[in-house]
Formats: C-alpha cells, sequence, structure tokens
C-alpha cells in the first residue's frame, strides 16, 4: 500500500513536469492576447514530427533536435499569428475561436496527408530505461528526463518574465493593454512574440514527447482539452497557477489510473470532467483574475 | 507663446459610432504648461487618448514639433516624447512600484538614462523610494497617482499629458500632486493637464481651454479663465444642470463600453 | 400573407420528402439521408450561435441521441419513428442541464465546457460496454429497421420540420430576446427577459433536434460505436456549414450544408477517400471564411467591433 502511494506520488509528478511544459505555452499567449489557441494541440503534434524526423533520418537525439525544434516553433507560431490571427485582432471572439480551430484542422490534415495516421515514436535509449528506487517503485528514465527539462524550461520562462525587458513587458500587456502602450510598448509586436514564444513550447513539448507517447496527427486534441483542463484549473493567465494546475491533473488522472478498475481508460477522460466541474465551481481557477464573461 | 509643440487642427473622435469630441483646435507651446478645462463629459479625457492615440481620430490633424503624427500608433508616440498619465492611474497592479517605473522608461529613447530618470522621479516622489518593492495595485489612490506621473516621466517626455491627476485625491494629497507638477514644469517640461479641480489646474497653468459637449467653447490665459464668468458657467455651473448630468451619463455610457478609465 | 406562403412551403416540401425518394436512385438518397442529419446538426448549432451561444459539442447530443435509439430498440423494440420522442427528450434534457450548469460562462469558456462535456460522454460511452457495449459498439436489432426509402423520406421530413422551427423561431417575438442575447444579456435583462431561461430553452431545443440526427444516423446505418456517435467532425461540420451558408440566417445551414456535402463527396472523388483531405478543405474554408469574409461575420457584430489596444474585453484588474 504503503509503495503504491509512493509510486503515485512518483508517477504523478513526472507526468505533471510533462503537463506543465503542455500547457505553458497556451497559458502564456492567453495571457497576452487573450485569444484560445484552438491549434496549440497540433504545434506540439508537428514538434514531435519534427523530433523524429531529426531521429531518423539525421539520427539526431530528441533531446538535442529540441533546440532546433524550439527555434522552428517560434518562427512558425509567429509566422502564424502574422498572417492570420493579426488582421482578425479587432473582430468578435467568435472568429478568433473559429479561425484557430480551422487552423489547427489544416495543421493536423496535412500531417494526415503528409504522413498518414501511422503511430511513430524516437527510440533513443533511454526512452526504455527505468530505475528501481525499491523492488516495486520504479522510475521510468525518460519521463524523468522529461520532468526535468519542464522544470528547467518553466524556471527558464519565470526568470525571463520577472527580469528580462521584454518578459516584464509581456507581463504590463497581460495586465493592460492601453496602460501598456503608453508604456511606448508595440503592443501587437507583443502579441506575435508571445504566439512565437507559446508556439516554441509546444514544439519542445513535442520533441520531448516524441519518445514518450506514439506519435500521429491525432494526438493533438487530447494534448489541447488536457492544457486546456490544466490553464482553467490554474486560472488562465498564471504562469504558476498552470504549474499547479498540471500537477493537480497528472494526480488525478495517475490515482484513477492506479485505483479504479479499467483506470486507464477513464484516465482518458479526467480532463474533461475536471474542466467542466471547475468551469462550474469556480470559473477564475485557482489563482486566476481573468472574469469569465470574456 | 514660443513655437508650438501640440497643434490640434479641428480633430474629430469619438468611440464606436458615437462623436465625443468635434472641431477641437488648440496648440500647446514648448515649455508651456496648458490645461483643459471643463465638467464631467465635456471631451477632456478623449481629447487626451486621441492626442496619445489610444483611439483613432476620425478627422482633423494631430501635429507634433511640425510633425503630421495624426495616424501613429501610441507606442510610436511615446517614444516621440509624448507621455501620458492616464486618468484613473491605471498602473500596472501585480506589478511591483519599481517595475512599474521601470516600465516608464521601455522606449528606446529613454531606456539608455534609466537610472539617472529614476533618480530625479524618486527625488521627486520620495513616497515612491520607500514603497519600490510593494505591488502598485495595493497602494493608496494617492500613492498610486504618484506612481502614474512618475511612471510617465520615467519615458523622460517632451509633452507629458496628465489626466485628472487629482481625482478623488485628498486635498492635502491634491496640493502635494499639484506641488510636484509645478517642479516638473519648472524643469522645462511642456505639460498638458486635464483637470476639474479648476482652481488648481489654473494656478499652475498659463493658459486654458474651456470644453464644453465636446466642443472648444472658450480659451484664455490663466488668469483670464479665472476671472471669466464663461469658465463659472461653463462647468461649475452647467455641472449640476439637467441636460448636461443627462449628457455626462451617456457619455460616461459609452466610456465604460470602452476601457482605460471613464469620462470622456 | 408571408406565413401562408411559408406554411405553402413547408407543406410542399414535406410532400417532395415523402415522395422523391421512390424515384432516386440508391446512391442519391443515402445523399439526401445525410444532408438531412447535417442540416439537423447545422440548423440547431446555428439556433444557438444566434443566441450568442458558440457550441463546441454538437457531437455530444448526436451520440445521446444514436445511443438512446439503439438501446431502446434493442431493448424495448421500440420503431424508428417513436425512438426521436426519449431521443428528442434526452437531448433536450441534457442541453437544459448543460446551459443550467454552465450557468455564467460566456463565448469562450462555454464553448470550451460544451467540447468538455460532449468529449466527457464518449468517455462514459467507452468506459460502460454493460450498456453502450463500449468500443466494440452496438448493432441495432436488424428486423426492425425499416427500409431505405422510409429512412430517407423520414429523415427529409425531419429536416423539414427544423428548417420550419427555425423559421418560425425566427419571425417570433423570441428572435429579439435571442439576438439581443448574442450582444448583451444584461441588455436583455433591461428588456424584463430573464437571459438565463432564454439560454436553457434555445439550448434544449438545439439538443433536442442534433440528437434526432443521431436518431437517423443509428437506423440508418446500423451500427454505433463511441467514435462515431461522439465524432467531433459532426462539430465541425455543424459550424461549418452555417459559417459558409450564412451565419444567424434561416436559409444559411441548409445552403451550407448542401454546399459542404457536394464539397465533401468532389474531394472524395477526386482524392479517392484519402483521409484527410476532407478535413483538410473544412479547415481551410473556417480560415478563409474568418479572414475573407470579415466583412459578412464582424458586420452582424458590428457594435461590439473595438479597437485592439482599448479592448474593453479585458479591462484592467485595478481597483
Amino acid at each position: 500500500m504503503a509503495s503504491l502511494i509512493f509510486q503515485i506520488v512518483v508517477d504523478s509528478l513526472l507526468l505533471g513536469g510533462v503537463y506543465t511544459l503542455m500547457a505553458v505555452g497556451l497559458s502564456l499567449a492567453f495571457g497576452v492576447t487573450r485569444i484560445i489557441n484552438f491549434a496549440h494541440g497540433d504545434i506540439v503534434m508537428y514538434g514531435a514530427y519534427a523530433a523524429f524526423f531529426a531521429f531518423v533520418s539525421l539520427n539526431i537525439d530528441p533531446l538535442l533536435s529540441l533546440l532546433f525544434v524550439a527555434i522552428l516553433g517560434a518562427i512558425g507560431g509567429y509566422l502564424l499569428f502574422k498572417l492570420t490571427l493579426d488582421r482578425i485582432l479587432d473582430a468578435p471572439g467568435i472568429n478568433q475561436v473559429l479561425l484557430t480551430f480551422g487552423l489547427g484542422l489544416v495543421l493536423q490534415n496535412v500531417a494526415v496527408i503528409l504522413w498518414t495516421g501511422d503511430e511513430r515514436s524516437t527510440t533513443p535509449s533511454y526512452a526504455f530505461d527505468s530505475w528501481f528506487l525499491s523492488d516495486d517503485i520504479v522510475v521510468a528514465k525518460g519521463r524523468l528526463i522529461a520532468f526535468g527539462l519542464a522544470v528547467a524550461f518553466v524556471v527558464l520562462l519565470l526568470a525571463w518574465l520577472r527580469w528580462s525587458e521584454l518578459g516584464r513587458a509581456t507581463r504590463a500587456v497581460s495586465q493592460n493593454r492601453a496602460a501598456a502602450s503608453l508604456m511606448g510598448i508595440n503592443v501587437r509586436a507583443m502579441y506575435a512574440l508571445s504566439f512565437g514564444l507559446s508556439s516554441s513550447f509546444g514544439t519542445a513539448t513535442g520533441a520531448i514527447m516524441s519518445f514518450l507517447l506514439p506519435i500521429t496527427p491525432f494526438m493533438g486534441f487530447p494534448i489541447l482539452v488536457k492544457a486546456f483542463a490544466i490553464i482553467i484549473l490554474g486560472g488562465l493567465d498564471s504562469i504558476v497557477g498552470t504549474v499547479i494546475g498540471a500537477f493537480l491533473l497528472a494526480t488525478a488522472e495517475t490515482t484513477i489510473a492506479y485505483v479504479v478498475p479499467q483506470g486507464i481508460g477513464w484516465a482518458e477522460g479526467v480532463a474533461f470532467f475536471l474542466l467542466v466541474i471547475v468551469l462550474i465551481v469556480r470559473p477564475t481557477g485557482i489563482l486566476g483574475t481573468v472574469g469569465r464573461d470574456a | 507663446m514660443t513655437a508650438a509643440m501640440l497643434e490640434l487642427d479641428n480633430i474629430r473622435a469619438g468611440y464606436n459610432d458615437a462623436i465625443a469630441v468635434e472641431n477641437i483646435s488648440l496648440t500647446v507651446g514648448q515649455s508651456e504648461v496648458v490645461c483643459l478645462l471643463g465638467a464631467n463629459g465635456a471631451g477632456k479625457t478623449t481629447t487626451m487618448r486621441v492626442v496619445t492615440g489610444l483611439i483613432p481620430l476620425l478627422g482633423g490633424t494631430i501635429r507634433y514639433n511640425g510633425e503630421d503624427i495624426s495616424q501613429m500608433p501610441p507606442h510610436e508616440r511615446v517614444t516621440a516624447g509624448i507621455c501620458l498619465s492616464p486618468e484613473g492611474r491605471q498602473v500596472f497592479p501585480d506589478l511591483t512600484v519599481m517595475e512599474n517605473l521601470s516600465l516608464g522608461s521601455f522606449n528606446r529613447r529613454a531606456r539608455r538614462n534609466r537610472a539617472q530618470t529614476l533618480d530625479q522621479v524618486l527625488t521627486l516622489f520620495p513616497k515612491l523610494a520607500e514603497r519600490s518593492g510593494q505591488a502598485a495595485g495595493l497602494m493608496s489612490g494617492g500613492e498610486q497617482q504618484m506612481l502614474a506621473i512618475g511612471r510617465a516621466l520615467m519615458g523622460q517626455p517632451k509633452l507629458l499629458a496628465l489626466d485628472e491627476p487629482s481625482l478623488g485625491l485628498s486635498p492635502k494629497m491634491v496640493s502635494t500632486v499639484f506641488e510636484s507638477i509645478q517642479t516638473i514644469a519648472r524643469s522645462g517640461i511642456t505639460i498638458l493637464l486635464v483637470e476639474q479641480n479648476t482652481r488648481a489646474a489654473l494656478s499652475i497653468a498659463q493658459r486654458g481651454y474651456v470644453l464644453s459637449a465636446g466642443r472648444v467653447v472658450h480659451e484664455g490665459t490663466a488668469a483670464d479663465l479665472a476671472q471669466s464668468e464663461m469658465v463659472q458657467k461653463a462647468f461649475v455651473g452647467a455641472a449640476f444642470t439637467k441636460q448636461s448630468v443627462r449628457k455626462s451619463r451617456r457619455e460616461r455610457r459609452l466610456a465604460e463600453s470602452n476601457p482605460g478609465g471613464a469620462g470622456a | 400573407m408571408i406565413a401562408v406562403r411559408g406554411w405553402i412551403i413547408i407543406l410542399g416540401s414535406l410532400v417532395v420528402a415523402l415522395v422523391a425518394p421512390h424515384f432516386l436512385p440508391p446512391g442519391f438518397s443515402d445523399w439526401l439521408t445525410r444532408l438531412s442529419t447535417l442540416i439537423l446538426v447545422a440548423a440547431s448549432w446555428n439556433m444557438m450561435a444566434n443566441a450568442g451561444l458558440i457550441s463546441l459539442g454538437h457531437s455530444g447530443f448526436w451520440g445521446l441521441g444514436a445511443y438512446s435509439a439503439a438501446l431502446l430498440a434493442n431493448a424495448f423494440h421500440i420503431p424508428f419513428w417513436l425512438s426521436i420522442v426519449p431521443a428528442m427528450l434526452l437531448g433536450a434534457f441534457f442541453g437544459a442541464c448543460l446551459a443550467y450548469i454552465t450557468g455564467r460562462l460566456r463565448g469562450l469558456f462555454f464553448a470550451i465546457a460544451t467540447l468538455a462535456t460532449s468529449e466527457a460522454l464518449r468517455v462514459v460511452a467507452l468506459m460502460v460496454p454493460k450498456l453502450t457495449g463500449g468500443a466494440e459498439g452496438v448493432f441495432v436489432f436488424d428486423q426492425i429497421r425499416p427500409d431505405r426509402i422510409t429512412m430517407t423520406s423520414f429523415s427529409l421530413c425531419l429536416a423539414v420540420a427544423t428548417v420550419a422551427t427555425s423559421y418560425f423561431l425566427s419571425r417570433s417575438r423570441y428572435q429579439y430576446a435571442l439576438r439581443a442575447m448574442r450582444d448583451s444579456e444584461s441588455a436583455v435583462q433591461m428588456l424584463g427577459v430573464n437571459p438565463a431561461r432564454f439560454r436553457i430553452g434555445v439550448t434544449a431545443l438545439s439538443g433536442a433536434i442534433a440528437s434526432c440526427a443521431g436518431v437517423i444516423t443509428a437506423w440508418f446505418t446500423g451500427y454505433i460505436d463511441p467514435g462515431s456517435a461522439f465524432d467531433l467532425k459532426i462539430t465541425i461540420s455543424a459550424q461549418i456549414a452555417p459559417l459558409f451558408g450564412g451565419l444567424y440566417t434561416v436559409t444559411g445551414p441548409v445552403v451550407g450544408s448542401i454546399a459542404i456535402l457536394a464539397l465533401s463527396e468532389l474531394t472524395r472523388l477526386y482524392f479517392n477517400y484519402s483521409g484527410g483531405v476532407g478535413l483538410l478543405v473544412y479547415g481551410c474554408i473556417l480560415v478563409f471564411g474568418v479572414l475573407m469574409m470579415p466583412s459578412g461575420l464582424v458586420g452582424l457584430w458590428k457594435r461590439r467591433r473595438k479597437p485592439v489596444v482599448t479592448d474593453a474585453a479585458v479591462p484592467a484588474r485595478a481597483k
């Protein structure tokens, strides 16, 4: 029993790290632009494919290609914003929902056409390695690496937001965009920057996922919904809230997977149930300040 | 009056489809302190927003140092030297006082001299130095007002626009803030001041314009305006007539559907 | 006068719906059945959009309808024409609950809540195999399945009834309240109307209609599983058809349904069923529709437009 609990804790922690990484990009972009990017899951998927092809054809380890993948993601996200969302910023919110939803569909199905629905994955040696902390407590090495990277990325992001000139401007825009423009901040440019950064986090997540999950064109949707659940749990525009939300979701999923009969199947639905419950019970999330009337 | 620094020529602006100001023309000379007076809803804040580019100009032209800036986005106007301390202060509530001030000098021109400007601002408002690590949203209204002015000064303005710096402050705080504004004016910075507190405004301004129902109804030197019956009528008296109350309600509603503070 | 003409058109359409399938080739009546289901979801989605409620959960209603019809047919041998009654009741009840529990949620958050609930239903359908057959799905009791022609007539009649419903809704006094809700619920409140009741009412109606589409599909194909009954594609086509044809109009969803179904047949013809192309086309319609026809969309929302830097939707957090 004790070891089961310990195993649940370990697994939740490790999963929570990956979930944090998955959701933090979505939260960042939302905080600045107040637009929910329904294509975020598909951006993660493209990151995974990029890492996969780097691994298969160039024999580059996903942990190494991660850097390039993140840079490509930043450029891609920036361009995507400039070419599409930037034109309809003044339009009502429904247009932005439909637009990013459509972008997600396009991205997903371009992937279906290019790479079919076959499952793939990168297979670095550490993906299959595990450590036994004791007889019955296992730590998967791949997940531990993912966790470490997630922590590093989130700390970097928080430090950037806190101490850099642009990070401070990012926080200013997310708090009051009119006042931010009075500081000489180009608000639209910050939107594009935040989208680029957000996508960069997305593709980096994908590169890490490439050795944790099967890569398919359809992997984006569950990721998107989980990321929704996490940031809504955490309060949408709070990075710290996102971290908490990620670990809550991870703990809930892991616990159910271990404790409930047929739990792995039910765990898939935890995000949906959590989402609905949070939206009803505490619409502002745990640390959020955004009213849900937007 | 020296060479005009800011010139509004027949400007027209508003929110959504409603026009809030029309045919407003005014000039602000180099190193001058000019105030805009008028009742609630006369169009003062709208004028400030047009000058800083927060709302689009629907007609007329704005010239700054002779250059047409009518279509210039707000952030570029800041770099050009037009800094606003907005109505309702609009500090970044979750950021510290120091972070708010640093953001004031985000623009390229001011960033170079940040440390130096910061010294000057903290000398002017010692209170801000005491509170430097505190979240701005937790400060009192007067302190937030100082922060808003200090933050605008951090941008090293050539033209400092102050929108209702006395709003919601205690009389004692009002005089403190106005003393600071006077100090700023003496340092040679041009000031465009919107105020409902006529006496305080006219005590530091050289010239003024009186706005009513979105138009300039009177202009003159501060001394003239202080004497003028017209001024009394335009906002002190008129503020309490039925018509202007109704009007100001409408403008408040308009402004509520738009952001960044109320009033026009 | 107009009302009389409306009735004539409706009755005429019903006669056509009853007679036409007898004279059409099987392939075409298949197509008409699918068109009917699409019109059902598109028109019902449009009703909610008309009141400012963006649903990303129409596949949930569809799935509820499909499962209730299939399970009741298997357990109690309820015939197809009667099975729409419990399905509609269930869809309406679920819609009402959804609208009730999402209470104050607006726009984006309402959309996410609907998406999550419909996905949650899918997981439930998958995980309660004793009731739903789980991932293996259920076959509808074959002896009581109607023939193809009856099915096509039946679904066409339902589609006509749906369009008639939205036509009468658009001419009723409720229309003003619903349209006002799209602009601002607080404004509706000032008119002395209770917006909560309208939200619940319109979502229940929309849910009832959308679940009919599920009923038709269950009977028509004779088999359902969680993946197909709660397919996100249903939701996607439900929003694309009105968007394409004309948001907030009565004819828009119909025109849009015909257009996108024709389009998907064409892509199927040219790309030979290769996966992805159909949805790629849908995605492109969404993206270009929103980007290239902003006046079409935005024009109707004009009053909400504001310059970006001064967006009131996100006021300062101060105070």
